[in-house]
């Protein structure tokens, strides 16, 4: 059987030729306390939003619009004598008074679901009484029994209660030392809905806080903290004074970042991009860089340093709630010179090719001998100078049998042997698969992808990593899109991170199942990535691509083919073991991504661990002792993929594999096209169904030896291959 | 003149030997998290409460 084999050094090889330049604004302290118009940036996890009304000094002198307080004929007055009176003139700052305690009033109308509320009373007697001042609530009935009330207590805590359970009690003033409000009016805003599931209470003496209903689902993006209802309210002793007003929002307002220094000056600035992550409420966010000292100018290239401004246009009286924002400008690629490749093979000694279990070790070596030769061979091939084969690193090599691509690879750094003979020196380069690519790509910007699909977010780090050749599974699996905070994101890249690390989390996290690696397909080195599930990539129900034989003549007798071609269906020097259980107890640890508070998720085989299990009903995974697994993976950002992460992994880890190594004359081709790989599902004669986990791994190199009457072509033909598999099926 | 030679070592062996690393590794990665944990205020246990 002749084929052609190439070592084909310096070809094209896309790559990155300058990052992407980017800057993510999330946190309450990445945001500018100077440029801002009609925005609010709450403190404790850094949401911005359009300036609740109450909050503007257009509240002060205006009684309309936006600045409306409810008057006495917005209320259903169950009992008492309520006056009405205006605070500023003309009229318009509505004031309701009652000498008598305990008269609970409700609105006439409801409110739209999460309407936020705007409730300010008089503080009567001496100021430092500790008690219930307000009591109010967002229901149709006025006693607390249902939906969302508070107990407000100026002087301590507001206490948040839900169906009548106390489910949360927080500062009125922000802090526990008592202050002075004796005669002063005091208010409060709250605004549910804000980060899902959350409440937000401001209150005059400087309280300001989040209270999450832990009983809200936050992944769920239609979740409401409060229905469409009424409100009421009550004061439960002495007398009232109250003001009440469902809080609007101006149309539009912006917030600065603090000072941003880009990486670099863009080369395109109209190419930048916006992923503004917000709760719209049915309005708009979008987000540019600005001049550092002028929001009101677009950033123009001309200095690194810059601002993010993001702009935020409500709709119909309500805000939208904008987390985090990303501007970026894309990466630039760019192919390597691959305009005069040099073929090794002539030159080459030795070549050894190993694809192990694990992504990152697949590599061929490539000792070749007589580096001048290869450098006048070179030249022949167009290099206008010289190769540097023993000085340069990193540099292209696409292996090719009959013209199919086996291997895109990029090289590492050469080891020179120095010999007096030039004949006799030596240059020997390991050539790393495609991984080296995302091993080598470091995000210098961070990158957010809360929200995305699954599958677009590994092609989305494949692109950024310069690798556009993939086969990856169809999948529905949404990342999710807890509302980030402080800093915290569900799925992001850290500075410095690589782009191999963050696949390998993001698969831990998300895809614990899933097989993932580069294998050369129909032409190019492609990054596969699927699981077994019926109809995955992976799926042991699937015809095998390939039957291998016990003899050469029982693959002739099957095949009906001559001795040459079946040889490349026979397998030899089987054998098969069983593995040992990685873990018969899983547990994954994450963090909450509103308070950084870990989360635990764990899952046990005790079937496994039983040390008094009779022998005869020992499960296959039986170990009778306890074999931990811990993981702490940041990209377990809620129990729901802390459950799907430790369920894969316990999957995956707590079962008894049973492993096979077996070899093959040559490397195994399909249809005489693509090399057998790992990954593969093959069936191998009387044994049974096997998926490859590692292979191939062959080794071939040139004697002196004259009399050996076999051509270069026939020899390379004939490399012996290992391959490892793992028992998927029976036959 | 080039000649095939088996590929010296076992892969099989291998991936035996990191199975082994990994087992040994995975409990110490369990003792590192667990001594470095705060209390957590979401926990599950997937044997009782699936």
């Amino acid at each position: 059987m002749q084929i052609d084999l190439n070592l084909n050094l310096d070809t094209a090889q896309r790559r990155v030729k300058k990052s992407r330049i980017a800057a993510l604004v999330g946190a309450y302290d990445e945001l500018s306390p100077n440029y801002w118009v009609d925005t609010y940036v709450e403190k404790s996890a850094g949401t911005t939003l359009l300036m609740p009304a109450p909050l503007r000094p257009a509240w002060a002198t205006n009684f309309t619009g936006i600045n409306a307080r409810l008057a006495k004929t917005d209320f259903v007055l169950t009992s008492g004598t309520w006056l009405q009176r205006s605070l500023n003139a003309p009229t318009g700052d509505w004031i309701l008074d009652l000498q008598a305690a305990n008269e609970p009033v409700i609105t006439s109308a409801s409110y739209g679901a999460n309407q936020a509320w705007f409730i300010k009373w008089m503080v009567y007697g001496n100021g430092h009484d500790n008690f219930t001042q307000m009591w109010c609530g967002m229901a149709t009935v006025t006693d607390g029994g249902t939906g969302v009330a508070l107990k407000l207590n100026p002087t301590g805590a507001v206490e948040v209660w839900k169906d009548d359970v106390l489910v949360g009690r927080y500062p009125f003033c922000g802090t526990t030392r008592d202050q002075d409000i004796s005669g002063k009016y005091v208010w409060a805003c709250i605004i549910p809905g804000i980060r899902r599931n959350g409440l937000l209470i401001i209150t005059s003496q400087g309280g300001e806080f989040i209270h999450y209903f832990d009983d809200l689902d936050e992944t769920d993006s239609s979740i409401e903290v409060t229905p469409a209802t009424k409100f009421w309210w009550n004061v439960p002793e002495g007398q009232a004074s109250v003001q009440v007003a469902p809080i609007k929002y101006p149309d539009t307002g912006y917030r600065c970042s603090k000072s941003i220094f880009l990486g670099d000056i863009p080369d395109d600035l109209g190419a930048a991009t916006y992923n503004v992550i917000a709760t719209l409420n049915g309005g708009s966010t979008s987000a540019k860089f600005v001049k550092r000292y002028d929001p009101t100018t677009d950033y123009d290239g001309a200095i690194v340093a810059c601002r993010m401004k993001i702009t935020l246009n409500g709709a119909a009286g309500k805000t939208p709630f904008v987390y985090a924002s990303q501007v970026e400008y894309p990466a630039l690629y760019a192919d390597t010179d691959g305009s005069s490749p040099t073929d090794l093979l002539p030159f080459t000694q030795q070549c050894s090719l190993t694809v192990p279990e694990s992504p990152s070790g697949v590599q061929l070596e490539v000792a070749v001998k007589n580096p001048e030769a290869v450098q006048a061979a070179a030249e022949l091939a167009g290099v206008g100078g010289d190769m540097k084969l023993a000085i340069i690193e990193n540099r292209p090599l696409q292996a090719l049998i009959d013209g199919v691509l086996v291997f895109d690879g990029v090289g590492g750094e050469p080891e020179f042997q120095d010999h007096w003979n030039e004949e006799n020196k030596h240059v020997k380069i390991a050539f790393r698969d495609p991984w080296a690519l995302l091993e080598e790509f470091r995000y210098r910007d961070p990158k957010v992808w809360d929200g995305w699909y699954f599958i677009d977010w590994i092609i989305d780090v494949l692109n950024d990593a310069g690798v556009v050749h993939y086969v990856i599974q169809a999948d529905p699996f949404q990342i999710p899109d807890v509302p980030p905070g402080n800093g915290r994101y569900n799925l992001s890249a850290e500075r410095g991170e690589t782009a191999a690390q963050i696949l390998m989390r993001g698969f831990e996290a998300y895809a614990g199942l899933w097989r993932y690696f580069f294998r050369p397909q129909g032409g190019f080195h492609r990054f596969i990535a699927g699981d077994d599930s019926p109809g995955g990539l992976f799926d042991p129900a699937a015809t095998p691509v390939l039957k291998l034989y016990e003899t050469l003549q029982g693959a002739m007798d099957a095949l009906g083919v001559d001795a040459a071609t079946a040889r490349s269906h026979v397998f030899r020097d089987f054998s098969e073991r069983p593995l040992p259980i990685e873990a018969n107890f899983v547990k994954i640890t994450g963090a909450d991504l509103r308070n950084g508070d870990p989360i635990e998720v764990q899952k046990s085989d005790y079937a496994s661990m039983d040390p008094t299990k009779l022998v005869a009903d020992r499960p296959d995974n039986w170990t009778g002792s306890f074999r931990p697994l811990g993981i702490y993976n940041r990209y377990v950002t809620s129990l729901n993929v802390g459950k799907r992460a430790c369920e894969k992994k316990f999957d995956q880890c707590s079962k008894k594999y049973f492993c096979a190594e077996f070899g093959m004359p040559f490397m195994g081709r399909i249809d005489g096209g693509d090399l057998l790989w790992r990954g593969h599902i093959v069936e191998i004669e009387n044994r049974g169904i096997y998926e490859l986990i590692a292979g191939p791994t062959s080794d071939i190199h040139r004697v002196n030896d004259p009399d050996l009457d076999v051509s270069i072509e026939q020899l390379y033909s004939s490399a012996p291959a290992h391959y490892v598999g793992i028992r998927v099926g029976t036959v | 003149m080039i000649r095939p030679t088996p590929k010296k070592g076992s892969t099989l062996g291998s991936i035996l030997a990191d199975r082994r690393r990994k087992i040994m590794q995975n409990a110490e990665d369990y003792r590192r998290n667990e001594t470095q944990k705060r209390q957590p205020v979401q926990s599950r246990n997937l044997n009782t409460d699936p």
